[in-house]
């Protein structure tokens, strides 16, 4: 499979110039416009895909559409804000929507593809609605494939208020757990993300048809791992296949409206 | 005029949440809605809501609002059919296919997108409205700012929640407790994973439950920016604490369009609020990002009081006797307060206590057991007794 195929969240410096040399294609967090990542990146320092990854405020909307705008080597962009498409029109970049947690039928994501290049499928479906999902799209999507599962996003600085309130000094990467779930929760100015602390497998990707890219989210992992699971060798890393074998509860089986 | 919108979670409160004050209300249908857990409308159901607003000249709208999977789509034309056929004033959607499934069959149906849909800048709000939305429910994390800038660049229909419970994540984004227990948050599933203890090695544990939303020092501005619909959180909330909350906002909105609204007067709704409810409440978003204040850190905490006594059945002006649906224990000697809509709050002791048969008894122990009270005040249908906490305001 060609690498450039794999969508790899820059997250750590020291890799950049491995993860160039074998032709990935590079996601990088842009700073003060993500949450969930200890590694950011100036405008400047961008030259392939950009990460935003907040809910925006006309502010930060404003201030993205100057940054977008003052580099042409950005190939691309993936975004959960709807409104960044209004300043991103005139950009001859690849639009992709990463509308996670929402985009989670194949209809919602071919209403959002007559205004994007592509959807990121969300992470929360089970493996029979994604193929689902891919048959029925009518542009090739990005698939989550390998790091931890986003859980939750809030606009509130948890950690920090967590320690302030316990007197304690701030730390804002923490893991913690609910008897054996265990999460690791990420903070900075913007916002609180918890991620499992397990890592999202998708082991059979290669057999999948109407991919545009495959996101690799290896956040918190080392070079070495880093560059082992994009080779598909996860042994030393902890990883599970979340819902992928069982879909979530819903009370209701289709069909079941009767007016 | 700002609409005063509140929760109904049975058809048995439709008519009380009108009485009490609200201009509109909103449920949820069986299908297709989050919170699962509430009772919930079917079809006939809803028509009938929409005919008891249609007395009080007032407004329904439905949420619609769960996040379609693919195996959850049989049936969402026809029930869209139904809501625009018996005429609901709208219906609250937060995935892309109800907007665009209205649109597509040409329903005569109102759509407002759901605050599960995260809008905090008028770039996203225009992107909605260009789809045919009328009004957002912005999201709980919108500031002063954002609203006012929202509301000036788009000319849309504004919805804010005003008081109840919060999610400490955006609304939408969160998968807790998909992870947690395997249901859907995104389809009524919410299993409040938020509101648990997170242990955290060699350190206290970790709590991220926000306390409850409360705007009441903010309702004159938030009048003044020109937010068009007040709204209150709780579809699975009692009557007592929905018909206090909308008596209470009802009193305000209405105090400051006549010129009456006191700082006297505000601090005593605000007592009566945070009594009513289980958790303290206070503005969040509004004017700060909150801090450690805005939140709980010692886990499970709301704390039930069982301030509510009994609902006012009838008052027979006759005998004097006022009937008495039962909600909580009380016993002669006990110092109560009755208050309705068109009832001034009034301070009571219970001398007398007569049974369904009217037998003399010392105490009314049993749920929902009919008795009378002596009263020389005529009371309502619906008038509320509550246990005297606070000196009553004269209203």
């Amino acid at each position: 499979m060609e690498n450039e195929k794999k969508l790899v969240v820059v997250t750590s410096k020291d890799i950049i110039n491995d993860l160039r040399e074998k032709d990935y294609t590079l996601l990088y967090p842009l700073k003060s416009f993500c949450v969930g990542y200890n590694l950011e990146f100036e405008i400047t320092e961008i030259d392939d895909f950009v990460l935003v990854n907040r809910i925006l405020t006309n502010a930060d909307i404003l201030k993205l559409n100057d940054l977008l705008h003052r580099n042409n080597k950005i190939k691309g962009i993936v975004f959960d804000d709807l409104g960044v498409l209004e300043v991103i029109k005139d950009l001859k970049v690849t639009k992709i929507l990463m509308l996670n947690h929402l985009a989670n039928s194949s209809k919602a994501i071919n209403y959002y593809l007559d205004y994007v290049d592509s959807v990121m499928i969300s992470t929360d479906l089970a493996n029979t609605e994604i193929k689902e999902i891919l048959k029925k799209s009518n542009k090739p999507l990005v698939l989550y494939i390998f790091g931890p599962i986003p859980l939750m996003y809030s606009r509130r600085t948890l950690l920090t208020n967590y320690h302030k309130y316990h007197n304690l000094e701030n730390e804002r990467l923490m893991d913690a757990h609910i008897d054996e779930k265990y999460f690791r929760i990420i903070e900075n100015d913007y916002g609180t993300y918890f991620y499992t602390k397990k890592y999202f497998y998708y082991e059979d990707y290669s057999n999948l048809d109407n991919i545009l890219y495959y996101y690799f989210n290896p956040v918190f992992l080392d070079k070495d791992k880093i560059l082992a699971c994009l080779e598909g060798k996860v042994d030393n890393i902890d990883t599970f296949d979340f819902l992928l074998k069982e879909k979530t509860i819903y009370k209701l089986k289709s069909g079941d409206y009767h007016g | 005029m700002v609409e005063l919108l509140a929760p109904v979670g049975k058809l048995e409160n439709v008519y009380l949440a009108f009485y009490y004050g609200a201009d509109a209300i909103y449920l949820g249908g069986k299908n297709f809605s989050l919170r699962a857990n509430a009772q919930n409308f079917d079809i006939p159901e809803i028509a009938e809501a929409v005919k008891i607003a249609n007395d009080f000249g007032k407004k329904v709208y439905v949420a619609v609002n769960i996040v379609f999977h693919d195996d959850n789509l049989e049936g969402l034309e026809d029930y869209l059919k139904d809501l625009a056929r018996i005429k609901v004033n709208g219906i609250i959607a937060s995935d892309i296919i109800v907007v665009k499934t209205v649109q597509e069959l040409n329903l005569d149906l109102e759509v407002h997108l759901s605050t599960q849909a995260s809008v905090l800048n008028s770039y996203s709000a225009q992107f909605w409205k260009n789809l045919g939305i009328k009004r957002i429910v912005l999201a709980r994390e919108a500031s002063r700012e954002d609203i006012k800038q929202i509301k000036m660049d788009t000319g849309l229909e504004i919805e804010v929640f005003i008081h109840g419970a919060m999610c400490t994540s955006f609304s939408g984004k969160c998968v807790l407790s998909n992870y947690m227990t395997n249901r859907d948050a995104n389809r009524g599933g919410c299993a409040q994973i938020c509101r648990w203890n997170y242990k955290v090695d060699g350190k206290e544990d970790l709590t991220i439950t926000p306390k409850d939303l409360n705007m009441v020092p903010f309702i004159q501005d938030m009048m003044n920016i020109g937010i068009n619909s007040f709204k209150i959180e709780g579809r699975m909330r009692s009557i007592y604490y929905i018909a206090t909350v909308i008596l209470v906002y009802r009193r305000i909105i209405d105090g400051i369009l006549n010129h009456t609204l006191t700082k006297k007067a505000q601090e005593y709704y605000l007592n009566i609020l945070n009594r009513c409810a289980n958790r303290d409440s206070t503005p969040q978003f509004y004017d700060k990002l909150p801090t450690e204040k805005e939140q709980y850190f010692w886990g499970r905490d709301e704390v039930s009081n069982k301030d509510f006594l009994g609902i006012v059945l009838e008052y027979n002006k006759e005998d004097q006797l006022v009937k008495i649906e039962q909600r909580n224990y009380f016993k002669v000697g006990d110092v109560v307060q009755f208050f309705g809509p068109n009832t001034k709050t009034f301070d009571y002791e219970v001398k007398e206590i007569y049974d369904e048969d009217k037998n003399l008894i010392d105490v009314a122990r049993h749920p929902q057991m009919i008795v009378y009270l002596k009263l020389d005040k005529p009371l309502q249908k619906y008038d509320m007794m509550r246990i005297k906490v606070f000196d009553y305001y004269e209203e």
